[in-house]
């Protein structure tokens, strides 16, 4: 059984819907994240599920129960917010026993339960520490002690990483995932940042304009996207328009043209039909990079400049009437030299790793 | 700035503040004088108009009538103060802007209007007693700045901790009684302060709502001056310059400077 | 998050104690002090007699009069206050304070005994004394003001090569504005509805001021009818006075003077 649906909610705000959510289940344990550009009602959904937000329409149950009626103290949820929340008057110890005191915790266990929490999180004995003493790293373990300390139904957290340092949030990363796993709490994480999206979902949700576009472990979202926007922003990739030729009758693969630089093969998600206008979605390390130029499977480009990434080399090049990204391991040699501008190469599109899209 | 530029500013700033303190200083100078007279430079000093005024009831009395009415005002203008500071601030509420020009009016309407309105309403509703008057009318002219002053303080909170405690388990109380009023503190005591000292200096709404019996410590300077002119109105002058000051540097002390128009 | 309930009690106070009142005052000014029911005898009264019209230009010049002078003395000051760096701002704010420990009476008071007695009793007096009590609030509402200019904007315009009078003429100076307006406008207000320096140091001259006159009518003659008439239109005249600041603001496009008098 889900531990939390959310089932047609709907929220309009100044006019306009900025939630608009058809079903949407998240499977207890799971770490389900939220992705998608500002704006895109990730948080909203997120503060709604905690009782932050009141949804015009719809329902969000959580263990099988509609909440509408509950309010969000009497939800059971742990939250970590982006700044963290530490309430500033109060030492690292009463930071983290204020949910045990709700719940009336007897307070000869509150404190084995704090040093416990505390060492869960690698910060043992800071007790008697204020937040303002604390760095954005500490800080942001704390927040999350104190939000699981009292072993939530749910785990909730708004961008808790997006205020570190790059460093730093990669090192939290690892942490954030060990310790979902140690604890088994099915959390939902919120965030614009697709690589921590992908690094740490058990599945993710792709959000655009309230809308969920597309729900999938990270694997479907960044190799089976169905739409254009998911595409684009999970990964990055060229978007080529194109004309349809053929279709094959099962409509499975189509052959389109690319003007000016010849025909490809490729798989379809969608039913399309000749003439139509297309955009194919291919992603710059899916894209192989040939010299001399092959005849037949390959599209003719000319190198437009060549740079150096230093985990990989990124080439713009003009196929027909566009410019592509490429991106290899290697440099690529033509007449015995590095690839530079000018050359013509051949631009092999990977057809299983591509998409073609409606345009 | 050139030279002779800034030292013309010095120059000036010098002159301007001895003008500013000038009539403050003359007073508590004169305060000490041992004379019958207020003839400057004093000839000796004493405490001897110090003495005078403690054996003078009225100035007693009327010290008490203002420390009690400012006390009860400023306390009543805190508590709605908060309650509307926090409608304001964190309620989302429409036409904020509207209910908060409102709410302020007091301090944009001149004093002895606030004070003549009063004294007819007060006569026609039958409320009495110049001291019930006096707090209630003070409460009324004291509330902007509380509202001002714990408002300015609660815009600092950061909602987050509020959500933060829901989400940890209290309710909206609880969520008041350990969050919200402790970070609140600076902002209530300065409330206070403000509410105070207000309350503390006011005549010309006071004015209308005294009675024979109740008279604020403003008011009786006032009808002093008008027929007794020696150096007794100097000492008890110094008393209220103390007694504001100490009150003065506490406001300006929590809260950066101080701004508060009045009459 | 919180609903509009919390505003009961403070609403209550407000309509209660403050507009209520007003109202009651506003329908006393159209009932006749002779007896009798609704008129604008009161008012026709005020308006049809020079003496009266006299007054409120009286009133309204001297305001106008007393918040240039103050503007003018205050203005060094706050810029002054505002370049001072740490040890010199902490002194001068303690000195900029004081005129705060006093109220206008005892200050009033002092200035009875500085000034002396033929310049005394007289309208001289009255704007000297005025101009001193007010000049702390522009000072604080000229430095709040100007604090808020940044020093960066200075040191572009001096990169730019203007000198120092002229990034004061063109840069200082128009950014200061909200605070001449917010001081401005609580400077006038204070004067227009002043009772205690024309009451004690204005002599003969009082009895120009609204305010004394007002007094007078209420306390002394027992015209309710026409001292909440001059009360009335001393309210009009603070409103027109807020309203016509705003716009000027507005039209200078330096933002609003919120009620308080404190520019935002």
């Amino acid at each position: 059984m889900a531990v939390v649906r959310l089932e047609r909610l709907k929220r309009s705000f100044a006019g306009r819907l900025v939630l608009d959510i058809d079903e949407l289940d998240i499977h207890d344990g799971e770490f389900f994240s939220l992705l998608g550009p500002s704006g895109c009602g990730k948080t909203t959904t997120l503060r709604s599920i905690a009782g932050l937000v009141e949804p015009d329409s719809g329902r969000i149950l959580i263990g099988g129960r509609d909440v509408a009626a509950v309010p969000t103290w009497q939800r059971n949820l742990g939250m970590v917010f982006q700044k963290y929340a530490l309430f500033p008057h109060l030492t690292i110890a009463e930071n983290i026993a204020y949910g045990l005191e709700e719940r009336h915790v007897r307070a000869a266990d509150i404190a084995a339960r704090i040093a416990e929490s505390l060492s869960l999180v690698s910060l043992p004995g800071i007790e008697r520490r204020y937040p303002h003493q604390l760095s954005g790293g500490q800080q942001q373990r704390v927040a999350m002690a104190r939000a699981v300390v009292y072993r939530p139904d749910v785990l909730l957290l708004d961008e808790p990483l997006s205020n570190l340092d790059v460093k730093l949030r990669v090192a939290m990363r690892a942490e954030l995932k060990r310790l979902q796993q140690a604890l088994g709490i099915t959390t939902i994480f919120v965030t614009h940042d697709q690589h921590e999206a992908l690094a740490l979902s058990d599945r993710l949700g792709v959000m655009r304009d309230g809308r969920m576009d597309q729900v999938g472990t990270p694997q479907e979202i960044y190799e089976s996207p169905r739409s254009v926007f998911v595409a684009d922003f999970v990964g990055g990739t060229n978007l080529v328009p194109a004309v349809v030729r053929t279709c094959d009758g099962a409509g499975r693969t189509v052959t389109v043209e690319i003007e000016g630089a010849g025909t490809v093969t490729l798989a379809t998600a969608q039913p399309l039909s000749n003439g139509q206008r297309v955009r194919i979605a291919a992603k710059p390390e899916r894209l192989r990079l040939s010299w001399p130029a092959q005849r037949g499977a390959a599209l003719d480009g000319v190198i437009d400049s060549a740079a150096y990434l230093g985990s990989a080399y990124s080439y713009a090049i003009t196929v027909g009437a566009h410019q592509l990204e490429a991106r290899c391991a290697e440099a690529l040699r033509v007449e015995g030299r590095p690839a530079a501008a000018g050359d013509r190469i051949g631009v092999t599109i990977d057809a299983d790793s591509t998409r073609v899209f409606g345009a | 700035m050139a030279s002779p530029g800034k030292w013309l500013l010095a120059g000036y700033n010098v002159l301007a503040y001895a003008f500013l303190l000038a009539p403050i200083a003359l007073i508590v100078v004169l305060s000490f004088s041992n004379s019958a007279t207020l003839a400057f430079p004093p000839q000796d000093l004493s405490l001897r108009w110090f003495r005078y005024l403690a054996g003078r009831d009225e100035f007693l009395t009327a010290t008490i009538v203002s420390l009690q009415v400012a006390a009860l005002a400023s306390i009543g203008a805190v508590m709605l103060g908060v309650l509307a500071a926090l409608a304001l601030v964190r309620g989302r509420l429409r036409g904020t802007a509207v209910i908060e020009g409102a709410l302020m009016s007091p301090l944009i309407l001149p004093g002895i209007i606030t004070g003549i309105a009063l004294l007819q309403f007060f006569t026609a509703t039958g409320l009495v007693r110049s001291f019930d008057r006096l707090v209630l009318a003070h409460l009324i002219i004291c509330m902007p700045y509380a509202i001002r002053s714990v408002g300015a303080c609660l815009r600092g909170i950061d909602p987050a901790l509020e959500d933060a405690s829901r989400t940890l388990g209290a309710n909206g109380w609880r969520t008041f009684r350990r969050v919200l009023l402790p970070l609140l503190r600076p902002g209530i005591v300065a409330a206070f302060i403000f509410s105070f000292v207000t309350s503390f200096d006011n005549v010309v709404v006071s004015m209308y709502l005294i009675g024979a019996d109740t008279v604020t410590l403003p008011i009786r300077i006032l009808t002093y001056l008008e027929w007794q002119f020696d150096p007794s109105i100097a000492a008890i002058s110094t008393v209220f310059i103390a007694v504001t000051t100490v009150v003065v540097f506490a406001a300006e002390g929590l809260t950066g400077m101080s701004r508060r128009p009045s009459v | 998050m919180r609903p509009g309930p919390l505003l009961i009690a403070p609403a209550i106070a407000m309509i209660a104690l403050f507009f209520a009142p007003l109202v009651t005052m506003a329908r006393r000014s159209f009932v006749s002090d002779a007896g009798g029911g609704m008129t604008l005898e009161n008012y026709a009264r005020f308006f049809g007699d020079p003496y009266y019209l006299t007054a409120l230009a009286v009133t309204l010049g001297t305001a106008v009069l007393v918040t240039v002078i103050t503007l003018l003395l205050s203005y060094p000051l706050a810029y002054t206050y505002w370049r001072a760096r740490r040890r010199l701002r902490s002194i001068l704010v303690v000195l900029l304070l004081s005129p705060f420990y006093a109220n206008v009476v005892v200050k009033v008071f002092g200035w009875m005994l500085l000034l002396p007695t033929d310049f005394l009793n007289g309208y001289p007096a009255i704007v000297v004394v005025s101009v001193h009590r007010s000049m702390p609030f522009m000072v604080l509402l000229l430095a709040s003001a100007m604090a808020r200019i940044e020093p960066e904007w200075l040191e572009s315009a001096r990169v730019c090569g203007a000198s120092g009078r002229r990034v004061f003429r063109t840069v200082v100076v128009p950014l200061s504005m909200p605070g001449v307006v917010a001081g401005g406008i609580v400077v006038f207000s204070l004067s227009v509805a002043a009772y205690v320096v024309p009451a004690l140091v204005g002599g003969a001259s009082r009895g120009q001021f609204l305010p004394v006159l007002m007094y007078q009518q209420i306390a002394i003659a027992q015209n309710w009818g026409f001292g909440a008439a001059i009360g009335v239109i001393l309210l009009a005249t603070s409103i027109v006075t807020i309203g016509l600041g705003n716009r000027v603001a507005r039209a200078g496009r330096i933002g609003r003077v919120m009620s308080d008098g404190f520019a935002g």
